[in-house]
């Protein structure tokens, strides 16, 4: 039997394509050991922040030398997401010395020890409208790590591919291993250049007492392990990556980063304040910036340029008058000395409420127009003060800022002591 | 098989004497010498090492799978289809002996010739650059299998560069289309990682699969059976442009 060419042609077209489509779609449904470790952080970490009641993590952190431990940090934080406390002991061992750590936090109060004399520092916490902030947010919801994960998805090419996937007993565990080879030329470049200069730069490398990098730096390899749970939940992860480089002297060091965390107790673990009975404690309010203390009369000088030279025209005054759990009133008013008279003479009263912000002591006036505006005032210096009138406020949940609108204004206020 | 030898002779003869052979040899030597350079320099006035002895033949095959190479093979397959099309030279090849086949399938070889021997010159250089940035030997067996495997997505590439020269009627829409195909997929593989699977341009590293201590071998079969597909395929159905298109 003979095909026609057109029949051949066809034939070995349609044969092709379905080579093609399904080892494409066969690839597709494999995926990669990378997308299913990115799920399963994902999955790990909307689980740890919203899902569970309570959990532990016990992280390590530790930078070698040539094998040799030159910095290392541990972290036990036990987190009760359900009643929002959270609780960690910290141990930094750095230039041979090891410092520790304990801090305790839940709705109403954070409590820190201090190591030197075992003694305690509790703030009672400042309560906030409508706040729903949870005791930890997850990360990977954040914009700029979801934009980053998209960037990284789509250059880290057929690295995806060292991620190995193996599943025994219900757990899943995941290797990666980097070798010198595949780790592409512009990562180690850009990872040689920035632990040069910015990780272990001249000075750091000094204060450390560590030798510093200096020439023929490069990576020489990356490796990692995570195991999943029956439940999703990466219970253990382990990343090692390694950097070549030789020091002033030509002598060749390897340089290493090992990060390992542990999750457990999920749904097991108790986050309860630390028993302070007998215990030296110092006890301080959280968030009151003014209290009585700052009632009193605070000045500054209005001054003029004239012929170059300064002349005094006058002077401001704030009179704060009462402070009441960190609502101030008081008032503001200028001056001016004879022959200088102005055009405006400004005086008025300001009032501020507490739960207005978070981040700033707002204040509230009424200008000479009649026209309501508002104001910032925060403490400078020990007993001064530091007032901006007629700003514009811009506050969101991650920041804040101010924009003055007053020109010639002195903001620092000196106290009177009468 | 005479016949069929005869032409791939005579079509390797025929590029022998285009400038672009020898310009493609000048762009990938001077590349080579210009990384070498940019890595020597680097090592020695920042300290940074940016590529080890192996990977810098590793280093300049990936830059230039993606320059030289795609670049080069482009203007030879142009060429040799839309170019000879274009000004009656393939007059004489199909009034000769040979079928439209064994015409088609000797300037196909031609092309994976051309690829070969630009593949072959890069990493015979780049190794001999490598000895000079780093005293170290290189891993002469990795190189030499990532350099086989990065020959097999250019060749995909090369035969959706004919087809195109097969539909078109002159050379420079022929050239335009083709780089606009391969910015086209290059894009769609940074846009919708999903559908990587599907565009050959994902594979343009793919040799980096063996390059790790782990090697995934069901991911290098899945590829090269995506390859081998698209190689069928495109071989498929630039046969039947070329055969159907008129002198």
């Amino acid at each position: 039997m003979r095909f026609s060419k057109k029949t051949a042609t066809i034939c070995a077209f349609v044969l092709g394509a379905t080579i093609l489509a399904t080892s494409a779609f066969a690839d597709i449904m494999i995926g990669s050991g990378y997308y299913s470790l990115k799920n399963s952080m994902k999955t790990t970490m909307a689980k740890l922040t919203s899902e569970v009641d309570n959990f532990s993590a016990d992280a390590t952190i530790s930078l070698k030398i040539d094998g040799k431990v030159f910095a290392e940090s541990t972290s036990n934080a036990k987190f009760d997401i359900k009643n929002k406390a959270k609780e960690s002991m910290d141990n930094n061992f750095r230039k041979g010395e090891l410092r520790e750590n304990y801090w305790y936090s839940d709705e109403n109060q954070s409590i820190y020890k201090n190591f030197d004399d075992g003694s305690y520092d509790v703030f009672e916490k400042r309560k906030y409208n409508n706040e729903t902030n949870r005791i930890i947010e997850n990360p990977l919801e954040d914009e700029q790590v979801k934009d980053a994960e998209k960037i990284l998805d789509a250059f880290v090419g057929s690295l995806q591919d060292a991620i190995q996937v193996e599943e025994s007993a219900g757990k899943k565990m995941y290797v990666g291993n980097l070798s010198e080879t595949q780790i592409p030329s512009v990562v180690n470049a850009i990872s040689s250049f920035i632990f040069k200069y910015s990780i272990l730069d001249e000075w750091s490398a000094k204060n450390l007492d560590v030798p510093h990098p200096k020439s023929n730096i490069y990576l020489t390899k990356a490796t990692g392990k995570a195991i999943e749970n029956e439940d999703g939940i990466i219970e253990s992860a382990i990343f090692t990556a390694s950097m070549s480089a030789q020091d002033s002297k030509g002598i060749e060091h390897i340089y290493s980063l090992d990060f390992s965390i542990d999750i457990k107790d999920v749904n097991s673990t108790i986050v309860k304040a630390p028993n302070l009975d007998g215990k030296k404690v110092t006890y301080s309010k959280e968030g009151y910036e003014f209290d009585s203390k700052y009632i009193g009369k605070y000045k500054n000088d209005i001054v003029k340029e004239e012929d170059n030279s300064f002349e005094k025209v006058g002077e401001r005054f704030i009179e704060i008058t009462s402070v009441e759990n960190g609502n101030v009133k008081g008032k503001y008013y200028e001056v001016y000395n004879a022959g200088y008279e102005a055009d405006i003479v400004r005086s008025f009263d300001f009032y501020s409420n507490y739960d207005e912000s978070i981040h700033f002591t707002i204040i509230h006036y009424t200008n000479d127009k009649g026209e309501k505006k508002k104001g910032i005032i925060h403490r400078t210096g020990s007993q001064n003060i530091n007032v901006s009138f007629n700003v514009t406020i811009d506050e969101d949940n991650d920041g804040y800022s101010y924009s003055n609108n007053e020109d010639g204004f002195d903001n620092t206020f000196i106290r009177i002591f009468e | 098989m005479e016949i069929f030898k005869a032409v791939y002779i005579n079509e390797i003869f025929k590029i022998s004497k285009k400038k672009k052979i020898t310009a493609a040899l000048i762009f990938s030597a001077l590349s080579v010498i210009v990384l070498a350079i940019v890595v020597y320099s680097l090592n020695n006035f920042a300290g940074i090492r940016v590529t080890g002895s192996s990977e810098f033949s590793i280093m300049v095959l990936t830059i230039l799978s993606y320059s030289i190479f795609p670049l080069f093979t482009t203007f030879i397959c142009i060429d040799m289809f839309a170019g000879e099309f274009a000004d009656h030279t393939i007059k004489v090849t199909l009034t000769g002996p040979a079928s439209r086949i064994k015409v088609f399938l000797g300037k196909v070889l031609t092309v994976a010739t051309f690829i070969i021997g630009n593949l072959v010159f890069v990493m015979v250089l780049s190794v001999i650059a490598s000895l000079f940035i780093n005293r170290n030997i290189p891993n002469l067996f990795k190189i030499i299998i990532s350099y086989i495997m990065a020959f097999m997505p250019i060749f995909i590439f090369a035969l959706i560069v004919i087809l195109i020269s097969n539909i078109t009627k002159g050379t420079t829409s022929a050239f335009m289309l083709s780089i606009f195909m391969f910015l086209v997929f290059n894009g769609l593989n940074l846009v919708f990682p999903q559908i990587k699977s599907f565009l050959f341009t994902s594979t343009f590293d793919w040799y980096r699969l063996i390059l790790g201590n782990y090697i995934n071998f069901s991911k290098i079969l899945r590829i090269f059976l995506i390859l081998l597909g698209y190689g069928i395929m495109l071989i498929a159905a630039g046969y039947y442009l070329f055969e159907k298109k008129d002198i």
